[in-house]
């Protein structure tokens, strides 16, 4: 793995921003961005799959065959997700309660079935737990971001609207916005400069 | 054999290793994971407090034993052995509480739980004089739970036998939801039809002991 890839795997959570760049998990997305606690704990559920599952496709990714990939890694996922949810009801029964049918979806949940597609079936271990890390990190990030948007704007404003799934919807396609025009602006900042620097050297 | 047939003998392999694997993995886990253990607290005795009223103040009736969670050995039940010889309702019994002092003195109530669509469905029924006199819904986390009517269990007052809410409610658009409910509510229903007497006598053992320790307090003696 070259410097530029390793950067570019580790960035990876951030320039492919699962929610606001690849605009993937959208149903936990929003049902569970209600406020802060719920946001964060299903953020760290799926991170945590998101890892492991990269880990074990990558470890697997030459015994398993080319014709049953997709259902070797779903048996996978979805062994994962049975682990988390066995845990979280044996140990924090009270978040069971709050975000319990949605540690199940996690399974069908396209970040993870996608990441495993794209990146752990063809890259070895480290990479694959890199960027595993790197996009349950952004994931994480920008469920969180969203949830204390939206409780912020359920204190300032009432409750009623933006802890409903309309409100979610709005919100986030308002910071999806922001994020877009912001990483862009960042992005042509970036080639300004280097543009620049070139200039100068000749 | 061909190349083609040794091929797709080996992705049933693959296939079968890896659910092998993973089934034995969160076998082991399970075996090891805490199991539910039922508890009587403050939420629980207000809901049983709701449908067996032991006294006006659902804190008193929580905190000065109007309602206690009875132990399998009070009265000689093996809640397991029992979920185990009845596992055909795909519904199970997690816990009994009775009512040893209050307003409804005597009545014991049955926890018990079925799967629903999208969680457990864990109910309380409340049983007094051999018929059930109340029930609730103490824990779901079911999608479309809210369809149900708020008045669920008022068709089945007083049964003691198997019920069907299903009929009695006729279309709700949430009916996995509601058949574990009753599922759940059989189950309880069954339980207290084959043990009742036995319970009841567990609970007026416990208010004999309630009733000394209050005229110990009080100072008076019983000859």
């Amino acid at each position: 793995m070259t410097k530029q890839e390793f950067k570019k795997t580790v960035l990876g959570g951030l320039t492919n921003n699962p929610v606001f760049v690849l605009v993937l998990g959208m149903c936990p997305t929003i049902a569970k961005s209600d406020n802060i606690i719920n946001a964060v704990s299903l953020g760290l559920c799926t991170a945590f799959v998101l890892v492991f599952s990269n880990l074990i496709i990558s470890l697997l990714r030459k015994v398993i065959p080319d014709k049953v990939h997709l259902p070797a890694y779903i048996i996978i996922i979805a062994s994962l997700v049975t682990l988390v949810q066995m845990i979280v009801s044996s140990f924090l029964p009270t978040l069971n309660d709050s975000i319990g049918a949605f540690i199940a979806l996690i399974t069908v949940n396209c970040i993870i079935l996608g990441r495993a597609e794209a990146f752990a079936g063809k890259n070895k271990v480290l990479p694959s737990v890199i960027d595993g890390l790197s996009m349950g990190i952004g994931f994480i990030a920008s469920i969180t971001l969203l949830g204390a948007v939206r409780q912020g704007l359920c204190a300032a404003l009432g409750s009623g609207f933006f802890d409903k799934t309309m409100g979610g919807f709005i919100v986030l396609g308002l910071m999806m916005a922001v994020f877009n025009a912001v990483f862009a602006a960042a992005k042509r900042a970036q080639n300004d400069k280097k543009a620049l620097i070139e200039r100068e050297a000749a | 054999m061909n190349r083609s047939v040794l091929n797709a003998l080996k992705a049933v392999a693959v296939l079968v290793a890896i659910t092998v694997v993973s089934v034995g993995i969160l076998a082991v886990c399970n075996m090891f994971f805490p199991k539910y253990v039922p508890k009587l607290d403050m939420d629980t005795a207000k809901k049983i407090n709701s449908i067996a009223k032991a006294c006006d103040s659902d804190e008193t009736a929580f905190k000065e034993g109007y309602i206690v969670l009875l132990n399998e050995d009070e009265y000689g039940v093996s809640i397991v052995d029992y979920n185990k010889n009845h596992k055909s309702r795909r519904a199970e019994i997690l816990a009994v509480y009775g009512e040893p002092k209050g307003f409804n003195t005597g009545a014991f109530i049955v926890e018990s739980a079925a799967g629903g669509r999208d969680s457990t469905v864990v109910i309380l029924c409340a049983y007094k004089d051999g018929a059930l006199i109340g029930a609730t819904v103490k824990k779901q986390n079911e999608s479309y739970f809210e369809k149900l009517p708020d008045d669920l269990f008022g068709s089945v007052l007083g049964s003691v036998g198997d019920v069907d809410l299903e009929a009695n409610l006729g279309k709700t658009y949430a009916t996995i939801s509601l058949g574990a409910v009753n599922r759940a509510l059989n189950m309880s229903n069954a339980f207290a039809s084959a043990h009742g007497e036995k319970i009841r006598e567990a609970i007026s053992v416990r208010s004999k002991s309630e009733l000394r320790g209050e005229n110990d307090k009080k100072g008076v003696r019983l000859d």
